[in-house]
C-alpha cells in the first residue's frame, strides 16, 4: 500500500513535478495517485478534483512569481520589475515553465473551481494595478497607450526573452537581462510623455 | 438545494458502496437505474464510461470513492472517515485496496465461469435490478457480449483461478487487519468496513442488499459461494451489513 501518511503539501508537489516534465495535460488523478503510490481516497480527501488541486497549483506559483514583482513596482524600480522574470526563471526554473510556458487554461478545464475564483480575480487585479502605478510612473498617467507600454515593457517582452530558453530547460543567461534592459530604456527612456500621448489618441 | 440524484446499476458492487454511503448517512436522494447503453450517458457527464454516478449540487461526480469523499465533505455526519489522521489513511489504504484489488478480482471470479457456460445466465445476473427490457435487449448479443464485457473490464478467462486467489487473498488481509475486533480500523465502522462488504456483496448476498439476484445460481457458482461463505472475513461482512447496512433513504 505505500506510505501510510500523505499530506496537502505531497500531492501539490506531485502536481508541480509531473507537470515540470510533461506540462499540465500530463497531471490526472491517476498519475498523481501513482507517482506518490497515495490510495485514491487520500487525493479526494484532500481536492474535490484534479482542477482543484491544479488550480491551486497555478495560483501559488503565480502568487509566488508576482512577489518580486510588485515589490519592485512599489519601490519604484520598473527595470527590476522587468528583470525579475529572468531572476525568478534563474532561481525557479521548474516553477518558471509551469508559468510562463502555460496559459492558466491549460491547468484547469471549464470553470474555475469557486474556492480560488477570489484568489485568481485578487492576483489579476494586483497585477493590473502594478502596471497602472508603473505607467503613471513612467509615462505620466495610465491611459489605454500608456498600459500597452507597461504591459509590453514589463511582461512581454521578459516573458519572450526567457521563453526559449524555458524551453530548453536552461535557466536564462545574463544576455537575456542586456536584451530586457535595452528594451527597457528604449520604450520607456525618460518618460516620453509626447509619443504616448499621440498613441493615446490613437487608441481612442 | 435540488435532491441528490444517483445513476446506477443495481449488482454492480462499486455502485452498492455509494448506495450504502448515501443510506448510512440519511441522505433523502434519488436513483436511476441506467440500462446496458449507460456508456454515453455517463460520459458525457463525468468523461468517464463508468457508474455509479452521483448529481450532487448541480454537478456530476462520478468514481465511488470521490463520490464518498465528497459526501464526507458536504455531509459530514455519521462520519466515514476516522477523525484522527492516521486512523483515516488507514482507512482510506483499504478502501483503496479493497477497490482495487477485491472488487476486480470478484467481478471476473462471478462472471467468468457463467461466460463460460451459462452466458445467458450472465446477462440475467449482470441485469439484476433493471428493468426487463434491459435483458431482452442484450439477449440477442450473447455471443459477443461477454467478449466485450471482458475487454471493458480486463478480465482474462484463463486467469479464474489467479483471480479467485486474489479474492482469498483479501478475505485474508480482512481478518489480518481485524485481529478479531469488530472493525477494520480503531473501534468503529468506516469506509474501510463498508467498502470491504460492499465488494463481496455480489456473491454474499446478504438479506439486507437492496438489489438481490431472483435467480437460482448454477451447482458451480453455489459451490464457489458455499466456500467463501465459511471464510470468517465473509461472516464477518455479512455480520457488517447485518449491523450497518440500514434502510434506503431513497425518496421514490
Amino acid at each position: 500500500m505505500g506510505r501510510a501518511q500523505f499530506d496537502h503539501a505531497d500531492f501539490v508537489a506531485a502536481a508541480r513535478a509531473l507537470t515540470a516534465e510533461r506540462g499540465p495535460i500530463a497531471v490526472t488523478v491517476d498519475s498523481i495517485i501513482e507517482r506518490l503510490k497515495a490510495p485514491k481516497g487520500s487525493f479526494y480527501y484532500r481536492f474535490a478534483s484534479r482542477d482543484v488541486l491544479l488550480g491551486e497549483l497555478w495560483l501559488a506559483t503565480v502568487l509566488a512569481y508576482q512577489e518580486g514583482f510588485v515589490a519592485a513596482i512599489e519601490a519604484g524600480h520598473g527595470l527590476a520589475a522587468a528583470l525579475h522574470t529572468p531572476a525568478w526563471a534563474r532561481l525557479h526554473l521548474d516553477d518558471a515553465r509551469l508559468l510562463l510556458l502555460y496559459s492558466r487554461h491549460d491547468f484547469v478545464q471549464g470553470d474555475w473551481p469557486a474556492a480560488l475564483k477570489r484568489g485568481v480575480a485578487d492576483q489579476a487585479r494586483r497585477f493590473e494595478a502594478c502596471l497602472r502605478a508603473f505607467a503613471r510612473q513612467a509615462f505620466g498617467r495610465a491611459g489605454p497607450a500608456q498600459l500597452r507600454r507597461a504591459t509590453f515593457v514589463l511582461a512581454e517582452v521578459p516573458i519572450a526573452a526567457v521563453k526559449h530558453h524555458l524551453q530548453r530547460r536552461e535557466p536564462p543567461p545574463q544576455l537575456v537581462d542586456e536584451l530586457i534592459t535595452k528594451t527597457y530604456h528604449a520604450i520607456v527612456g525618460s518618460g516620453d510623455l509626447s509619443s504616448s500621448a499621440v498613441d493615446s489618441a490613437s487608441m481612442r | 438545494m435540488e435532491m441528490p440524484l444517483l445513476w446506477h446499476i443495481p449488482l454492480s458492487h462499486y455502485n452498492e458502496k455509494v448506495r450504502w454511503a448515501l443510506d448510512h448517512k440519511r441522505i433523502a436522494h434519488r436513483r436511476q437505474v441506467l440500462g446496458p447503453n449507460y456508456l454515453f450517458r455517463a460520459w458525457r457527464a463525468t468523461r468517464r464510461g463508468t457508474l455509479p454516478i452521483l448529481w450532487l449540487d448541480g454537478r456530476a461526480i462520478g468514481d465511488s470513492t470521490r463520490i464518498i469523499a465528497a459526501l464526507e465533505a458536504r455531509y459530514p455526519e455519521p462520519a466515514l472517515y476516522p477523525a484522527n489522521a492516521t486512523g483515516r489513511e488507514r482507512a482510506i489504504a483499504l478502501e483503496d485496496y479493497f477497490d482495487e484489488q477485491l472488487g476486480p478480482a470478484l467481478r471476473a471470479a462471478v462472471v467468468t465461469p457463467l461466460f463460460r457456460h451459462d452466458p445467458d445466465l450472465a446477462l440475467r445476473v449482470l441485469t439484476t435490478g433493471m428493468p426487463t427490457q434491459a435483458y431482452q435487449r442484450l439477449r440477442p448479443l450473447v455471443r459477443i457480449f461477454p467478449a466485450f464485457y471482458r475487454f471493458r473490464h480486463k478480465i482474462k478467462d484463463a486467469r479464474l483461478e489467479a483471480d479467485r486467489a486474489t479474492v482469498n487473498a483479501a478475505l485474508d488481509r480482512i481478518e489480518q487487519q481485524r485481529q478479531g475486533r469488530a472493525y477494520l480500523v480503531a473501534d468503529a465502522f468506516t469506509v474501510a468496513d463498508l467498502t470491504a462488504a460492499a465488494m463481496l456483496s455480489p456473491i454474499l448476498q446478504p438479506p439486507e442488499i437492496q438489489y438481490p439476484l431472483r435467480l437460482e445460481l448454477p451447482a458451480y457458482m453455489q459451490d464457489y459461494r458455499a466456500a467463501l461463505l465459511q471464510h470468517p472475513a465473509a461472516q464477518w461482512a455479512a455480520g457488517i451489513y447485518r449491523l450497518h447496512r440500514g434502510h434506503s433513504a431513497e425518496v421514490s
